[in-house]
């Protein structure tokens, strides 16, 4: 029998999300995994509710600073002069995108560039930011199964009280399942401050059903 | 100089009592619409600022297509409102309501009726665009809002299927489809970030949606989202930063409605996105700052 994988929140996010900065080891986790992929609906919630939000403030970072080139006096052909100045004047640091923008700037655009050519390619970045995500999230959905949980585990919800609520009750549908599977379970998450940290995950290993947790964050 | 009074009829009601009198005389057998009666007293209450520095408080607003007077706080008794034939409302000085009714200085009275006669010869007969368009040239607020109009004038004016690619092979020098991009560039040079903050990302996800959905060809589309768009606009930044004499229970039920507006047109947008983002190809970029393999099927 497979083993199984159940996936938080942050893991789903960060495989379908390229930019977001736990991306490289969500995807490399998943990539390839044989496992049966479990999440719930409370996850599922979370990343309609919250993470396509945070997709869409990304993608609109990147028009933000499509907007800020318009308004700014810049020629229609631009040097290493030009980028530069493009990186330390135009492209502001309160920008959700400054990081990867920068990036950008520096790996992809020391020479000779037009600024509508520019102006197009990032337009391009901001329409992918969604389009891929989109793909990707529609990728993992078709391979995992949504568990519903059955009965409150008020009893363990109690004895795991330090950790956030909505946090609590995805680990909680993990543990349900553990208790309706045979083979081991595994918890992937991006969130150590509730499921690893200061003992948590000791103390969900001991009082729940699953077998163990795989921290998935960069710090 | 302040000119509202103790008594129920005020010179704002004399002002709109008297537009509807002027304009009956000037238009006869037509009826008076509600647009008129709302963009021309606001015009009138400018005019009488202008030419006499002379304030009667109106209250009034920028909305969807210009200026207009704000109902709620005038009193109701001077003006009937009807379905006219043609769908709209129509508009008649009240029964029984005449000069006499109103007690306001002679100077204030005189003032009034100088300036709306004035408007009325100006404007009796006119179409809603005219009124309009003056008001735009005139006393738009901030070059964003005339600029928008522009671009809303501009598609409306769009019949796909007969103008653009005719058009251009008739040897217009732009495509239909470039002048919009042109356009659009210009809005976004213009909208001011720090007056129109809380609509800033909205306005961002519509213009590149706009965009999206011109170079889909679906200039339908487009033309309906801009309506929706500048709806809400009006709502959350215009009738706000572009009001005077606006009651404190107005402002704050206008406050409340914000949240819902913004959420409404966000999930608008993020519904016709991912309708047109889905079978889009990524264009390469998002590969060359993200760490993996995008085109690779992962799992």
């Amino acid at each position: 029998m497979s083993e199984s994988t159940f996936l938080d929140t942050g893991v789903i996010f960060g495989y379908c999300v390229p930019l977001d900065k736990h991306h490289f080891r969500c995807d490399e986790y998943l990539s390839g995994r044989s496992d049966d992929l479990y999440t719930c609906s409370e996850a599922e919630k979370e990343y309609q509710n919250v993470m396509k939000k945070r997709i869409e403030d990304l993608s609109t970072a990147v028009l933000a600073h499509v907007q800020s080139l318009l308004k700014s006096d810049l020629d229609d052909s631009l040097g290493p002069m030009d980028i530069d100045h493009i990186k330390k004047h135009i492209l502001s640091r309160g920008n959700d995108a400054y990081q990867f923008l920068y990036r950008y700037y520096d790996d992809e655009l020391s020479n000779f560039v037009q600024r509508d050519q520019l102006i197009s390619d990032l337009r391009g970045l901001a329409r992918d930011i969604e389009s891929v995500s989109l793909k990707r999230k529609q990728r993992l959905d078709s391979v995992t199964e949504e568990w519903e949980m059955n009965g409150s585990h008020q009893d363990i919800r109690s004895s795991l009280s330090m950790i956030h609520q909505e946090d609590l009750t995805i680990c909680l549908h993990a543990h349900d399942l553990s208790t309706h599977k045979d083979s081991p379970l595994e918890f992937a998450t991006t969130n150590p401050q509730d499921f690893i940290d200061d003992g948590r995950e000791s103390a969900i290993l001991e009082v729940t059903a699953i077998d163990s947790i795989q921290n998935l964050a960069i710090r | 100089m302040s000119a509202s009074g103790e008594d129920d009829l005020d010179a704002r009601d004399y002002l709109c009592y008297t537009l509807l009198e002027e304009l009956e005389a000037a238009q006869p057998g037509r009826s008076i619409t509600r647009t008129q009666f709302l963009k021309l007293t606001c015009i009138a209450d400018r005019r009488l600022k202008d030419e006499h520095d002379l304030d009667i408080e109106l209250p009034r607003y920028w909305y969807q297509y210009g200026e207009i007077l704000n109902e709620q706080p005038i009193s109701n008794s001077t003006y009937t409102m009807t379905s006219g034939p043609w769908g709209g409302k129509k508009i008649q000085p009240s029964p029984g309501i005449s000069k006499n009714s109103f007690f306001i200085p002679p100077e204030i009275s005189q003032a009034i009726y100088s300036v709306v006669h004035g408007v009325v010869s100006e404007f009796a007969n006119e179409d809603a665009d005219k009124i309009k368009n003056h008001q735009y040239e005139k006393y738009a607020p901030s070059g964003f809002i005339r600029r928008f109009d522009e671009f809303r004038s501009f598609l409306n004016d769009q019949d796909q299927q007969n103008a653009s690619l005719a058009d251009f092979g008739r040897g217009s020098l732009q495509s239909p489809e470039d002048e919009a991009y042109e356009l659009l560039d210009e809005l976004l040079a213009e909208y001011p970030v720090d007056l129109y903050s809380e609509m800033h990302q909205l306005f961002l996800r519509w213009e590149d949606t706009t965009r999206l959905l011109i170079e889909e060809g679906d200039f339908d589309k487009a033309e309906s989202l801009l309506e929706d768009f500048w709806e809400t606009f009006s709502k959350v930044e215009l009738r706000h930063r572009h009001g005077q004499n606006t009651p404190e229970s107005q402002k704050v039920r206008w406050l409340n409605e914000r949240d819902d507006e913004i959420a409404n047109l966000g999930d608008r947008l993020t519904e016709i996105r991912e309708d047109v983002l889905f079978d889009r190809e990524p264009n390469g970029i998002l590969q060359t700052v993200a760490e993996t393999d995008l085109s690779e099927d992962a799992i």
